[in-house]
């Protein structure tokens, strides 16, 4: 969903993406998830604040290139 | 065996009707509301001819069956005439000379007044409306009671079959009348059967009308000797057996006659075996009429006095100046022309959106729903109130018609808002709202706040329902003198391929 949520007013407002994140990290998972949303709409990392505040705490990794990460393109 | 079939017929419409309105969990398929829909008033408002044609020909032919069977008013005072029987055995019905006068001249008054455009009289006389209101302000807020402590019985064995509902009273003012209708018709009925019927019923004086032209009736066999069986169990107290005759204009066709007559000298048969004579009286009971007239008044008036509000000293009170009639109603003064008050659409509405007006309408439209946004929103996807609608006040809607109806339109108070007032975030309005009508506009630094485009709201009330400002909201919905029908620029659907993972 790109804007107007969560009601929604049309179809326009959403893109059907098709996507699937599975992570045991749960900051690692969301950084994922709004790098591949910014690809419909822009949203830069800095945007989601809770994910650097969650590093911060030790709740998970931002950072991607360090983790082994499976892609599957179906 | 004619009464056994008359029973069976009139305590199914009359269960199915109530429980009708009684179902909240959506377990009865809209397609019931043709039970409310054949009502003769309802019938004649909605200009359902084939509805009329049914219930003309039925009466034409069979007699008042309409009046004994189908009518859940009738219904009920035969329920209550049953149990002031069982608690005296001894009760007898006695012949008592028509009302002539009186029936024709509240049935004209009743006419002349909904011809003037003053719908009140015919919603408030109106059986069927008068039972809609008992059952929606009394009965069914016991239904679910009742469903509430089944509820608490079950869920304590770890049984989840039913669920709590809320109750709360929708407007004092119905709830007085139903309670004034229920116990008024209700004494009347214990005390000498179907008085209300023919005395102050406007349908049961024009089918009693009918009724004398009807092909089938009740005849005394020529072998009667006159005991008066029949008329000491006539709840109509039409049958005057000295003379031998029986005034159809009462006579309700409940069949009880027939089975009483140990001779059976009672018949139902064809009315050319009928002699000619038939006679009417004139007498009208005037203390009856005064105590009737006084009850109305005082009751509107002492409730009036009773529902002025205290004003609260706060700027931004919010005082809509026209109530939001209900989807389908297409414009106030047309609602109000076809509208009965039986508040079907009241007890049926999932999100608790109709109530009873007060004044709201002014006073010709006491009692006729109104939509207000305390409890829920209404549902941009939900139709069923135009459903249901037995008279044609609440025109059906498609889902498509109803997203582009626009029943009133919204407001918003900037001195009320929270990101105002507080400097918070907040936008719940603009979340929930269907068409966008309210969306959110850059304010102070992150801040957003709530702006309104009224050209494409459709009235629903969602921003009204959420909006968190107390205790007067910043967002409201005005009503409207007439719908509107909203034209809504298409969207082009933004192609957007994602091919990539995007890290």
């Amino acid at each position: 969903m790109k804007t107007s949520g969560p009601r929604g007013k049309s179809e326009a407002d959403v893109v059907l993406s098709k996507g699937l994140f599975m992570s045991q990290d749960i900051v690692a998972v969301d950084t994922a998830a709004t790098n591949f949303f910014n690809q419909a709409r822009e949203m830069p990392l800095e945007r989601v604040s809770y994910l650097a505040k969650a590093q911060s705490m030790k709740v998970g990794s931002m950072n991607l290139d360090k983790l082994k990460i499976k892609k599957i393109k179906m | 065996m004619l009464k056994k079939i008359r029973i069976a017929f009139s305590l199914l419409f009359f269960v199915l009707i109530t429980l009708f309105f009684f179902d909240f969990a959506g377990w009865m398929p809209v397609q019931f509301h043709v039970l409310t829909k054949i009502q003769f008033i309802p019938a004649l408002l909605a200009l359902n001819v084939g509805g009329l044609i049914f219930l003309i020909l039925t009466t034409l032919i069979l007699g008042r069956v309409y009046c004994s069977s189908i009518c859940p008013m009738g219904v009920y005072q035969d329920i209550v005439a049953w149990f002031s029987k069982r608690f005296n055995k001894r009760k007898k019905y006695t012949f008592s000379k028509a009302k002539t006068v009186l029936r024709w001249i509240t049935l004209i008054v009743v006419l002349t007044s909904f011809l003037f455009g003053f719908s009140f009289a015919v919603g408030l006389l109106d059986p069927y409306g008068a039972y809609g209101r008992m059952v929606t302000h009394l009965f069914r807020p016991a239904y679910l009671l009742g469903n509430n402590l089944l509820d608490n019985i079950f869920t304590s064995f770890d049984n989840h079959t039913f669920y709590q509902v809320s109750i709360y009273s929708l407007s004092l003012f119905s709830t007085l009348i139903a309670l004034l209708t229920f116990l008024g018709i209700g004494a009347l009925a214990w005390r000498n059967g179907r008085t209300y019927c023919n005395t102050l019923c406007p349908v049961g004086t024009t089918l009693g009308f009918l009724n004398k032209y009807a092909l089938l009736k009740l005849q005394f066999g020529d072998g009667c000797g006159q005991c008066g069986k029949c008329s000491r169990n006539c709840k109509a107290s039409c049958i005057d057996v000295k003379n031998k005759k029986i005034d159809y204009s009462r006579c309700v066709n409940c069949f009880d006659c027939i089975g009483v007559c140990d001779f059976s000298e009672m018949k139902y048969t064809y009315a050319f075996k009928l002699k000619k004579s038939e006679q009417s009286d004139k007498k009208i009971d005037q203390s009856k009429r005064r105590f009737i007239t006084a009850l109305a008044v005082t009751s509107v008036a002492g409730t009036k006095i009773f529902a002025q509000k205290f004003p609260l000293p706060k700027k931004h009170q919010i005082k809509k100046q026209l109530p939001i009639a209900p989807p389908g109603a297409k414009s106030i003064e047309k609602f109000q022309d076809k509208c009965i008050s039986c508040h079907l659409c009241v007890s049926k509405c999932p999100s608790h959106v109709l109530k009873p007006a007060f004044n709201e309408y002014g006073f010709n439209g006491i009692m006729q729903p109104l939509v207000y946004f305390d409890k829920g929103f209404c549902n941009y996807d939900c139709t069923l109130c135009t459903e249901v609608c037995p008279t044609g006040a609440l025109t059906e809607l498609t889902k498509e018609e109803k997203h582009v109806n626009q029943m009133g339109k919204v407001q918003y108070v900037k001195e009320n808002c929270i990101v105002y007032e507080y400097e918070t975030q907040c936008g719940a309005c603009s979340e929930h709202c269907p068409t966008q009508a309210v969306f959110m506009i850059p304010y102070k630094g992150e801040l957003t706040i709530p702006s309104t485009n009224t050209n494409i709201c459709v009235g629903c009330g969602g921003c009204e329902y959420v909006c968190p400002a107390k205790p007067y909201k910043a967002i409201y919905v005005e009503g409207l003198k007439v719908h509107n029908t909203l034209k809504f620029r298409k969207e082009k659907k933004e192609e957007v391929k994602i091919d990539d993972f995007g890290f």
